[in-house]
């Protein structure tokens, strides 16, 4: 293999492992951005979707691909559940606050699933996981060419329900300026309700469309957050389109870190990179934008 | 000093003290490891309590200085023979600098930037130490050498020495808090912590407060740290360079009353008990239920009960000591609410 071809492999291999945790970060980012919530658990979220992605599939064969029509609908209520519960009443007491209470509620979930699931390793393996295809030397997996295509969808179909739906200019009026959007009419509860609702789905779907190539325990979500908050900190808190952008930068960064110098180097450089970006750019590196 | 000796305020803790220490040879091993567990995150939780409480920034990286303040002076014991006493200096200064450089780049942002930079501390911390093995031992961990009772190196025969060591620092870090908790430091940290832009008006320089804050509370949390590996003799960077840690050091403060003096003592009493007899009860066949129980826990107090549990606790305190002799029997005069904005 030449090294132009092995630099793009590492290119393509890195860009399609990173849609995943760029629907957690657009998730983290809505309702940052929309609900001024800060929110940690996120990605347990999407631990729970895996699951439920497993469970799909080990008892009605269900392919991970296609469940998404159930996994979405049904984490878009727990979402709302989550809003009632967890976000409505401290929404606006101190960011801290949120993540004190969200680590708690992560507590919960990593624990449950540890009573449920045990501590075992679960993964789901189709018919077609190893099949790839070849462009000029370079393998791409079609499982994880599907997972990302699902993810890149799912981000320009939140961009145009965000531009071109009514509840969706109502989600970017709040987000600009709650009260104006009140005195304009707007249910403020209820688009906050919306929009935690979607970014729940979303860490769901993110869930459901790594399974098929990554794997799933109690613990994922953990590590999941990390990365989403780094590309969060690099795109800019609350800009979508910097999420999308960051989220391709730190999965090829962690790709080549990964490949080029081994061992955990490449998320080493992802963390150390939060730093400087805060160091250097703490708005991001596009900016804090109002969606 | 009779007169001083004379007011419940003064006897009632100072009983329990001595109660405390005069039990101890009798405890069971589980239940000195237990008491051992309590004073080491009644320490830290002090620790967390001076940045995370009176200074209102959320640390989720403190856990970073626990791994600094063990794995720097047991790394130099394993190189240079260096006593862990004088390595744990070593340690404080590493944490201080690692303060020093977050609170720098963060204390200027704010919100949520300082807990998310506190998070990728710990977790580039905690791949650092798996990734250079040569130094750290990586997943592995490293442990202390083994030599026998040596003083001298806080090794020791019995678990008993390390109750005490750890006895008398959380002695001295409640009294230095008690000392902070009314300083100037003290009100100028709470200021800058309660609202930013007032104690700037006021002239308070908020990041200078903060960023000494910080530091102080990473050198407390490696002091402790140092006494802690010698106790535990192999250090896991899964347990010791890990955010769960973090999380569990900020429990007792939160969970006890952040920014009050007694919040994290009243805190790691309640939590450490809690947590040690559900691991024996619980820990085989439901791993992990301790942990569904706190985060619960942690969610109705944060809900309910902002002040912590010091805040109802406090009040029926002061009404019990008002009513022992040479109480002043006005109760809740004893133990003042601070002002709070």
């Amino acid at each position: 293999m030449s090294e132009l071809v092995f630099v793009f492999q590492t290119l393509v291999d890195g860009l399609l492992l990173s849609g995943g945790y760029i629907l957690i970060a657009l998730g983290l980012g809505l309702i940052f951005g929309v609900v001024n919530y800060v929110n940690v658990a996120q990605a347990e979220f999407s631990m729970f979707a895996m699951y439920g992605t497993w469970v799909l599939w080990i008892a009605l064969g269900l392919d991970p691909f296609l469940s998404l029509a159930i996994i979405l609908p049904v984490f878009a209520m727990i979402g709302v559940a989550f809003y009632v519960s967890m976000v409505r009443a401290v929404r606006t007491r101190d960011h801290g606050v949120h993540i004190l209470m969200t680590l708690g509620l992560a507590f919960i979930l990593q624990n449950a699933a540890l009573l449920i699931f045990s501590a075992d390793v679960r993964t789901i393996r189709t018919a077609y996981s190893a099949a790839s295809f070849n462009i000029g030397g370079v393998s791409i997996n079609i499982v994880k060419l599907v997972a990302f295509l699902i993810a890149i969808a799912l981000f320009f179909a939140l961009i145009a329900f965000l531009n071109k739906t009514r509840t969706g200019r109502a989600i970017r009026a709040v987000a600009q300026d709650e009260s104006l959007a009140a005195a304009f009419g707007v249910n403020v509860d209820r688009i906050f309700m919306i929009t935690v609702a979607i970014a729940i789905a979303l860490a769901a779907a993110a869930g459901t469309i790594m399974m098929p190539h990554l794997f799933v325990q109690p613990m994922v979500g953990q590590f999941f957050v990390l990365f989403a908050f780094a590309i969060v900190v690099m795109g800019g808190m609350g800009n979508l389109k910097g999420a999308l952008v960051a989220g391709l930068i730190i999965g090829v960064v962690e790709a080549f870190g990964q490949v080029y110098i081994g061992g955990l180097a490449g998320r080493i450089i992802v963390f150390a990179l939060i730093l400087i970006i805060l160091y250097l750019r703490p708005s991001g590196l596009f900016g804090r934008s109002a969606l | 000093m009779t007169a001083v000796l004379a007011s419940p305020r003064i006897y009632v803790p100072l009983a329990a003290l001595i109660l405390f220490i005069a039990a101890a040879p009798w405890f069971s091993p589980f239940y000195l490891n237990m008491a051992i567990l309590f004073l080491l995150f009644a320490i830290w939780g002090h620790a967390w309590n001076i940045i995370g409480g009176y200074g209102n920034s959320l640390s989720l990286g403190h856990a970073a200085f626990v791994a600094l303040g063990a794995y720097v002076p047991t790394l130099m014991l394993r190189a240079f023979d260096l006593t862990p006493i004088v390595g744990a200096v070593f340690g404080m200064l590493a944490a201080i600098a690692v303060a020093a450089f977050v609170g720098w780049v963060t204390f200027r942002l704010k919100g949520a930037y300082f807990a998310i930079a506190t998070l990728a501390i710990i977790t580039l911390l905690h791949y650092l130490t798996l990734h250079f093995r040569g130094l750290t031992g990586g997943a592995q961990g490293v442990s202390v050498p083994f030599r026998g009772h040596d003083p001298l190196y806080l090794q020791f025969s019995s678990n008993l020495y390390y109750f005490y060591i750890l006895l008398v620092m959380a002695v001295l870090v409640t009294w230095i808090m008690q000392r902070f908790d009314r300083s100037q430091f003290g009100y100028h940290l709470r200021a800058a912590g309660q609202d930013e832009a007032a104690a700037q008006s006021i002239g308070i320089d908020t990041r200078q407060v903060k960023l000494w804050g910080f530091m102080m509370s990473a050198a407390i949390t490696a002091a402790a740290a140092t006494v802690y590996a010698q106790f535990i003799y192999h250090l896991d960077p899964f347990y010791v360079v890990h955010i769960q840690l973090s999380i569990l050091i900020l429990l007792p403060a939160v969970i006890g009353g952040p920014a009050t003096v007694w919040g994290p003592v009243v805190g790691a009493a309640l939590l450490v008990p809690v947590e040690q007899l559900a691991q024996r009860e619980l820990g085989g066949t439901y791993a992990g239920a301790q942990l569904i129980l706190y985060g619960l826990v942690v969610i109705l107090v944060l809900r309910y009960l902002p002040e912590g549990i010091v805040g109802i606790l406090g009040r029926y305190y002061s009404r019990l000591l008002a009513r022992l002799p040479g109480g002043d029997d006005i109760g809740g005069k004893s133990k003042p609410r601070r002002q709070s904005d």
